[in-house]
């Protein structure tokens, strides 16, 4: 794609995690930060008529898009506000509390998912798959970014998907924002940031940060801007991958050479693409000859960055049998 | 796309910067709508922009020194230009190396995003039954007819000589219209023999909306002319561009002023309002769709009209051309023939098809009006044909650059005021003289073997200022040999 100009429109794609156990445990209440975001959302929407505003929302158990949807806003309840504004504001409230809403009624099964992690990557395939279908019937193609708001912990058994959609993202030229509201940091939606391009940025609440500041000041810049003005300093990141076989973060783990899965402890077959290696293994503590460099990281090209902590080499599943 | 911003960003530019030219007491009262600052945020550049909304909602100023930080090392002049751009607009205050929002604009675009502040700032939507007749379809044909109406004029042909484009034919121009017309000089003349001027033809070639923004600003001058309170003019006027296509709202709550604006708006067609039932108006797309950056985006959205309706012809593109500088425009409207007889031989006309080709007189005879190369180009590239519009670069490079080829060939006389120097009683004279003007770089043309030398007026004064130094020396030198 050619360079953003400044006339260019931006689709943005708000992934809202509106998971009520992980927000239930942060200082910062659900409703208020929904204010906040709200207030954002209209601030995007003030930049500049043409820009496009696509919201999900994600709970553990499903995700759903918010505004642009067939439920029309009630008509004309508040005249003090945008008409363009009031559309968006009215969708996205009522939108998150049926989702809230949907998780109570069964308070034993609420609770099971209070416990569980939103599905973000499923919302991220779907905000990947409605960029490009905007893009497909617009002639003149929206610079796109995807922003997730996210309170949860990482789950990991959603990395290889989330992993999948990141590259996909990259592939299209999608920025991924992320703002972690609370809770550690996030490693797969850092790297997310890292790889498309996009700001990480964590608000510590308890220390006075704004959550509406931060978003206003890091993720509304569109592509022409963020040629123009730095990017936010970011700390290092974490660019451990997880294992195929037990969804554990692993610092030293196997890559089959074939499909370049990655397993925490050695196999005589790879569950991925059922390749069977030869039993002479090169383990950690062997002498390694073929690849001091291991490809640990999944194909990630900026993986060598100042940024990785963990730059222990792996040891690789090098020699195979092709059968 | 760059090239058809051009002639829109010049326009906002304008309203920037006949709002700098307010006083600062004006400026807190256009500032106390929401609706009036959200219509002036979208006029800022990205930048301008994007730096108002990080200072929105700190409350502290930032030192300025920090703001240029943000930016990238190349970029910080251009920063440090929009933060003045800001401060000229009054929007940042700058003071002790901080720079923080002018404290009412920051409450007020505040309220715009969060639905807060002055009770019915983007309008009090009418309450009573729809009229099933305006639809935003129909309101888009009202507004062009309108619209085409004024153009019309001042091509020079009666309204009603447009019965092809819309089917009634439109009320003869208010007065209102053509005090506008005249004072923005786009006309001049007396009631009855007006005539359109240089400007006027730049004008029509101009698209809709830069259109609407001269005639917004005309509007402005003759509010100040008529005593009329410029703010409140100014206040109504974003509180327009901020309405929703299609909806109807209540004139209840509008003072006099107000609808006195809105009845002359009507005129052209930036409003509707029918005459029987003055309670309600209409906003139209030329009005509601002004901030908008683009005109250029694809897929309508819900409520707006498509992109056809919004251009000023109801045909998106009809013309075509070709590298050999032959021109079919598939139009039957007379505004559109007479535009394009602007720079163009007619070569002949069908029902639904004129041809003719861009020849060098015919581009001369443009440029003697006034109008610019670019100005041709922009016109032929917005009107292309869609099967033009596919094409990369749209219209032939053979042909838009002979254009502008033609237009430099303007360029080649440039009147200068000079002195001549000649017949010079000695070489050496000459030669001290020419290499003094050399030095002092005044030289526009010089001949050695001849001895003549042309230089400019302020060169002329220091070179008899050195001759009669040069005199004075002599003199005294003389004297002491003798």
């Amino acid at each position: 794609m050619a360079e953003p100009l400044e006339s260019d429109s931006s689709l943005l794609v708000v992934v809202l995690d509106a998971n009520v156990g992980a927000w239930a445990r942060s200082p910062l209440a659900l409703d208020k930060a929904l204010q906040q975001v709200v207030i954002f959302l209209n601030a995007y929407l003030a930049l500049n008529t043409e820009n496009r505003l696509v919201v999900l929302g994600a709970t553990a158990r499903e995700c759903r898009f918010l505004h642009p949807s067939s439920s029309r806003a009630p008509e004309a309840a508040d005249i003090q506000v945008y008409e363009q504004f009031r559309a968006a504001d009215v969708r996205v409230l009522a939108g998150v509390a049926a989702l809230v809403d949907g998780a109570g009624p069964d308070q034993a099964q609420a609770q099971a998912q209070a416990q569980a992690p939103s599905l973000i990557s499923r919302a991220l395939s779907m905000a990947l798959c409605h960029i490009s279908r905007v893009n497909a019937l617009l002639t003149n193609k929206a610079w796109a970014r995807v922003l997730v708001v996210s309170a949860g912990a990482d789950s990991a058994r959603e990395y290889i998907s989330l992993m999948n959609s990141i590259f996909a993202a990259q592939k299209a030229s999608v920025l991924i924002d992320v703002c972690k509201v609370l809770g550690a940091d996030s490693v797969f939606l850092q790297q997310a940031a890292d790889i498309t391009g996009g700001n990480y940025v964590r608000v510590d609440v308890d220390a006075g940060e704004s959550l509406l500041q931060t978003l206003m000041f890091t993720c509304l810049p569109d592509h022409y801007t963020r040629g123009i003005l730095n990017a936010p300093y970011n700390q290092l990141i974490d660019f451990r991958a997880t294992c195929f076989c037990h969804k554990r973060v692993v610092d030293i783990g196997y890559v089959c050479s074939v499909c370049l899965s990655i397993f925490c402890r050695t196999a005589p077959v790879c569950s991925t693409c059922h390749t069977k290696f030869s039993f002479r293994i090169v383990g950690p503590g062997a002498r390694d000859g073929s690849s001091p460099n291991g490809t640990q990281n999944t194909n990630n090209p900026q993986n060598g960055s100042q940024s990785s902590t963990t730059g222990t080499p792996s040891a690789a599943m090098s020699s195979l049998n092709l059968g | 796309m760059a090239v058809q911003m051009g002639s829109e960003e010049e326009f906002k530019t304008t309203i920037a910067e006949y709002l700098e030219s307010l006083p600062t007491q004006f400026c807190r009262r256009v500032f106390s709508s929401p609706a009036a600052c959200l219509a002036i945020f979208r006029l800022l550049s990205t930048v301008g922009k994007q730096l108002i909304m990080s200072m929105l909602y700190l409350d502290a100023g930032l030192r300025t020194q920090d703001v240029l930080q943000c930016a990238k090392t190349e970029q910080q002049r251009m920063v440090k230009a929009k933060i003045a751009q800001l401060r000229r607009l009054q929007l940042v205050v700058e003071e002790r190396g901080c720079v923080s929002l002018n404290p009412i604009f920051r409450e007020q675009l505040r309220n715009a995003l969060t639905g807060g502040g002055d009770f019915g700032s983007f309008g009090i939507p009418y309450a009573g039954p729809r009229d099933k007749r305006v639809t935003t379809a129909w309101l888009a044909r009202h507004a062009r007819e309108r619209w085409e109406a004024i153009l019309h004029f001042m091509v020079g042909r009666s309204a009603t000589g447009a019965a092809t484009v819309g089917e009634a034919p439109a009320a003869p121009l208010s007065r209102s219209v053509r005090d506008i017309l005249r004072m923005s000089r786009l006309m001049e003349g007396g009631e009855g023999g007006m005539t359109i001027t240089n400007s006027g033809f730049q004008f029509l070639l101009q698209d809709a909306a830069s259109q609407v923004w001269t005639v917004l600003l005309q509007y402005l001058r003759l509010a100040e002319a008529q005593d009329m309170d410029v703010v409140e003019v100014l206040n109504f006027m974003f509180q327009l561009v901020g309405l929703k296509l299609g909806r109807a709202y209540s004139t209840e709550a509008l003072t006099p002023h107000q609808r006195k604006m809105l009845s002359e708006l009507r005129d052209f067609g930036l409003v509707y309002q029918d005459e029987h039932d003055p309670h309600r108006f209409y906003p139209t797309h030329l009005i509601t769709s002004l901030t908008s950056g683009t005109r250029s985006s694809g897929a309508a959205r819900d409520g707006a009209p498509a992109q056809s309706e919004l251009t000023l012809s109801s045909d998106r593109g009809y013309i075509i051309l070709e590298t050999n500088c032959r021109v079919y425009a598939y139009t039957d409207s007379p505004l559109q023939i007479a535009i394009l007889n602007l720079f163009m031989d007619m070569a002949s006309r069908f029902a639904n098809l004129i041809t003719g080709m861009i020849t060098r007189t015919s581009v001369r005879r443009a440029l003697l009006r006034g109008i610019t190369a670019d100005q041709i180009i922009t016109f032929l590239c917005t009107n292309a044909h869609p099967q033009m519009q596919v094409r990369v670069p749209v219209l032939p490079v053979t042909v838009t650059d002979q254009i502008r080829l033609w237009e430099r060939e303007r360029d080649r006389l440039r009147p200068t005021n000079a002195h001549f120097y000649k017949d010079f009683a000695q070489p050496q004279e000459f030669e001290r003289m020419f290499r003094y003007a050399q030095e002092i770089g005044v030289i526009l043309w010089a001949n050695t073997e001849k001895h003549q030398l042309v230089v400019t007026r302020q060169g002329h004064a220091k070179i008899v200022e050195l001759v009669k130094n040069h005199r004075a020396l002599r003199l005294r030198f003389s004297c002491r040999q003798r």
